[in-house]
């Protein structure tokens, strides 16, 4: 298969990589630079701080395309729901640890990686890897069941997997896509900000860890659809496109500093709090910009 | 001495040599220089910055962290990291 979109994307946003590639190959260019659709944060009370993944439904309001995501309390369970689709040619991308993949540099690292499955030949499947190219690759049905299992860092929604089930059915106008953003985000950042803020009281309070590079994807991607925006000359986009542009680099730094080999000294700990906080500041004080 | 010629006397020769350690060269960077091309990315700042921390004895500011990704140069996490230590020796 050809590959629109390939290479080493931020930390936590290769699945819209691959969204934007399967929606490429059908014919719906430019559809990448469309999924950053929602920013907010979910959070269940232990270990990371997740974005609002609210993007699968406003796409499908805005345009009729269905994508499904899902989890599943066992490997069997994922295994049957990723037949069953593949059964009715619905494209699935799986979250699987990068510790089984071929072509990387630093082989023993265990975080989650987003792949597309291609086929299911009998005892195993063939997979692409967007960060590797477009090369097919098999692997036998216990590997693949170790990947798909395989605890990795941060990892709490188990077997997760994106159906793209139906393709948009109409293209929005560049108000339309804006539009569909800001309302949903009206009505769904502010119980979200709550949920960040319990987070926050959570690291303060030593009872969590700092993990937030699913935030920082979900603001990366959103800087990208501010500037397919801005690209279409709407009023603003530029300048929100700066702002998340800005968000998303503020929330990897601190992805980043949490990651430090020196995270865990107690100034550094305490730093990290104090990021956390200045970063949801910073988060909805963008967002109150967006939405005025 | 002046407050100030003693911060530079302690200031300038730390962070070259932290510079070259992080850049893995021998002679210090030009101001012009970006960590980019140095090979240095966001983790190794962030060392660097905490190294710079450790030698002067200095704490930097969280707004000062949270701005780390916006230093592209040399030059402009040496203007920072000055003016943070200067401020300190006062």
């Amino acid at each position: 298969m050809s590959l629109a979109y390939q290479g080493v994307p931020p930390v936590a946003s290769c699945h819209w990589q691959w969204i934007g590639n399967i929606l490429a190959e059908r014919g719906f260019d430019g559809y990448y630079e469309k999924l950053g659709l929602s920013w907010g944060f979910r959070w269940f009370g232990s270990g990371p701080l997740f974005g609002s993944a609210r993007w699968p439904v406003i796409l499908g309001r805005a345009t009729g395309a269905l994508i499904e995501i899902r989890t599943f309390e066992n490997v069997g369970a994922a295994i049957v729901a990723e037949e069953s689709y593949f059964s009715r040619n619905v494209d699935v991308v799986v979250e699987v640890d990068e510790f089984y993949l071929t072509g990387y540099e630093v082989p023993d690292r265990h975080v989650v990686h987003a792949v597309y499955i291609v086929n299911r030949p009998p005892k195993g499947v063939c997979y692409v890897d967007s960060q590797i190219g477009p090369v097919v690759r098999f692997v036998g049905s216990d590997v693949y069941s170790a990947m798909r299992s395989s605890p990795c860092t941060g990892r709490v929604e188990p077997y997760k997997l994106y159906a793209i089930v139906s393709d948009p059915q109409r293209d929005p106008t560049p108000t339309e896509w804006f539009d569909a953003a800001r309302e949903d985000l009206a009505i769904q950042y502010a119980p979200s900000l709550k949920v960040a803020h319990d987070y926050l009281r959570a690291v303060q309070a030593d009872d969590a860890e700092v993990d937030v590079c699913r935030a920082a994807g979900e603001r990366y991607q959103a800087a990208k659809f501010f500037g397919f925006l801005a690209a279409q000359s709407f009023p603003n986009a530029a300048r929100f496109q700066e702002l998340m542009s800005r968000l998303s680099d503020q929330w990897y730094l601190l992805h980043t500093l949490s990651s430090h080999p020196r995270a865990e000294e107690p100034r550094n700990r305490v730093r990290l709090a104090q990021m956390l906080e200045a970063v949801i500041a910073a988060d909805a004080n963008t967002t109150e910009v967006l939405l005025d | 001495m002046s407050i100030q010629r003693h911060a530079e006397g302690r200031f300038s020769p730390t962070f070259d040599r932290l510079v070259m350690e992080a850049c893995k060269v021998d002679a210090v960077p030009p101001d012009s220089a970006t960590f980019d091309a140095c090979g240095v990315d966001s983790l190794q700042i962030l060392s660097l910055i905490m190294s710079l921390e450790d030698d002067l004895a200095v704490p930097w500011p969280i707004e000062s962290l949270t701005s780390v990704g916006s230093y592209s140069t040399v030059g402009q996490l040496r203007a920072v990291a000055q003016a943070i230590f200067y401020a300190s020796a006062q």
